[in-house]
């Protein structure tokens, strides 16, 4: 190694402190874990979500969601079982969302492709690893908004995007004015720059 | 290829008629079951080459997963570590290369000629409609707009029946008018005649999609845009089908349900509808009871 004498004037044994090491990383291995973390806490919040449909599901009629929206928005009878099946319909398109976008894929090609395609091809990291580091931190805030998405106004009167996880027009453009689709497109378009541009340019030169 | 066809299609459908009958005892009603595995028999042409086509491509992928399975449990077996210490450095095989390229494509032709026949049969229409009736949906109904008939244009809507509205319309029989399938006012259509029919939304809507398993339909309903489409009812009977497209709160509460009926019967109920549909849905509910009642008194004679 020609470069042995300048490395011993360093530290080799470099441990970088928490801050540093799991935000600042640009180690494949680190944040390929950030991601696998990342995952297991939207699966548990997506998880939740098909929790509350599934009870809804276990008997004929509405009996869960009218409650729920009548402790969001304080309605009772029928104006309740109305926001109730809104209400469902934006628990599905969470649900869909999140376990798609924020469980499926940010395990399998976050996480598992990011831990194991360097080792496997024999490459010391990704080919731009800032771009990897920056393609996590950026789903986090994508997560963010799509959860604020479900507290915010969607169709008149009630909260949240109920369009499905396709977000079909005109259902979630004239179909619901408020800003809850905005907030979901948003989140779309805060994932596509990680997924497209970084995690294809971060991947090993193949 | 096409004899065969028709005979498996005559047998099929009899067959299908046969467990119809077994299981409600009344007139073609075409809805889920419970524990219903499978799908809906068939009731238009255009499902039975549906069903047709989905047995046939089973002779397909059936033999092609078990065949996947004896290779990969072949390769588990006699290529394990302990039994094959040193790898094999095979880089190619002309034949088998050649084998699985030829062998997909020559699989995907069979699938692809009849499946591009059904295709082409679900959007011509085998000869010109009987009747044209306009469907168009609205968060959360069905409109019905027959816009040929002579007597007058006939137009109304059709909304779920809801549970308290049973007795208003002489719906009590939960069997052939089930919970969040049956309507106030169902399309009508006569028995055996393409009927063409044209789905679209309202214009300031969102996306519907008009749904009927029993005859093998599914479109768009789209603001803006008119999608065609045609049937032909096999059998007389109330036929259930539901919005497929998300549409909002109510998407699960807009159910589509077809009546076919007789020419007679369809000629009287045209002939009133135009001015009350609701009188002639209420006059062609008694004309379809008496007439199976006819039926009876008929078996009931015959088995003395």
């Amino acid at each position: 190694m020609a470069e042995a004498g300048i490395h011993t004037a360093h530290d080799d044994d470099h441990k970088p402190g928490f801050f540093a090491r799991w935000f600042l990383s640009t180690n494949h291995k680190d944040i390929g874990t950030l991601y696998l973390i990342f995952a297991i806490c939207a699966g548990i919040i997506g998880g939740a979500l098909s929790v509350a449909m599934r009870m809804e599901l276990q008997e004929p009629g509405i009996q869960i969601f009218n409650g729920l929206a009548s402790m969001v928005y304080g309605d009772a009878g029928a104006a309740a079982v109305d926001q109730g099946k809104h209400l469902y319909n934006v628990f599905t398109t969470a649900h869909g969302l999140i376990m798609i976008f924020f469980m499926v894929m940010p395990a399998l090609i976050g996480g598992f492709a990011n831990w194991m395609i360097p080792i496997m091809i024999g490459a010391p990291d990704m080919a731009f690893p800032r771009l990897n580091n920056i393609s996590f931190w950026l789903i986090v805030p994508a997560f963010l908004l799509l959860l604020m998405s479900m507290f915010v106004e969607g169709p008149a009167g009630s909260n949240g995007v109920g369009g499905g996880w396709t977000l079909y027009p005109p259902f979630s453009s004239t179909g619901m004015p408020g800003p809850a689709v905005d907030l979901a497109i948003l989140r779309c378009m805060w994932l596509v720059f990680p997924r497209s541009s970084a995690r294809s340019t971060s991947s090993p030169p193949f | 290829m096409e004899g065969e066809f028709n005979v498996m299609n005559k047998t099929r459908a009899c067959m299908a008629a046969l467990i119809c009958l077994a299981g409600t005892g009344s007139a073609f009603a075409a809805q889920p079951q419970p524990w219903e595995m499978g799908m809906q028999p068939a009731a238009s042409p255009i499902m039975h080459q549906i069903r047709w086509f989905e047995q046939y491509t089973l002779w397909f992928i059936v033999p092609i997963v078990l065949f996947v399975l004896a290779l990969l449990i072949t390769v588990m077996v006699r290529f394990r570590a302990s039994k094959n210490p040193e790898a094999s450095r095979t880089s190619h095989n002309t034949m088998i290369e050649v084998v699985w390229t030829v062998a997909p494509v020559l699989i995907l032709l069979f699938l692809a000629i009849p499946s591009f026949n059904l295709l082409t049969a679900q959007l011509t229409m085998p000869e010109d409609p009987k009747l044209t009736i306009k469907a168009t949906a609205t968060q959360w109904l069905w409109s019905y707009d027959y816009p040929e008939i002579e007597d007058g244009e006939i137009s109304y809507s059709s909304y779920m029946l809801t549970e308290d509205q049973r007795a208003e319309y002489g719906k009590e029989d939960k069997a052939v008018y089930p919970r969040l399938l049956a309507v106030d006012n169902e399309m009508v259509v006569p028995v055996g005649e393409t009927v063409r029919l044209l789905v679209t939304a309202a214009p300031t809507d969102v996306i519907h999609s008009f749904a009927m398993p029993a005859f093998g339909l599914k479109i768009d309903a789209i603001p803006g845009r008119l999608n065609e489409t045609w049937f032909k009812a096999d059998a007389e009977g109330i036929y259930y089908g539901q919005c497929s497209e998300l549409c909002g709160k109510d998407h699960a509460f807009m159910p589509i349900a077809i009546r076919a009926v007789s020419a007679e019967q369809f000629a009287t109920w045209q002939a009133s509808a135009a001015s009350d549909v609701e009188a002639a849905n209420q006059a062609l509910m008694a004309s379809i009871d008496n007439a199976k009642q006819g039926d009876d008194a008929v078996l009931l004679a015959d088995n003395d």
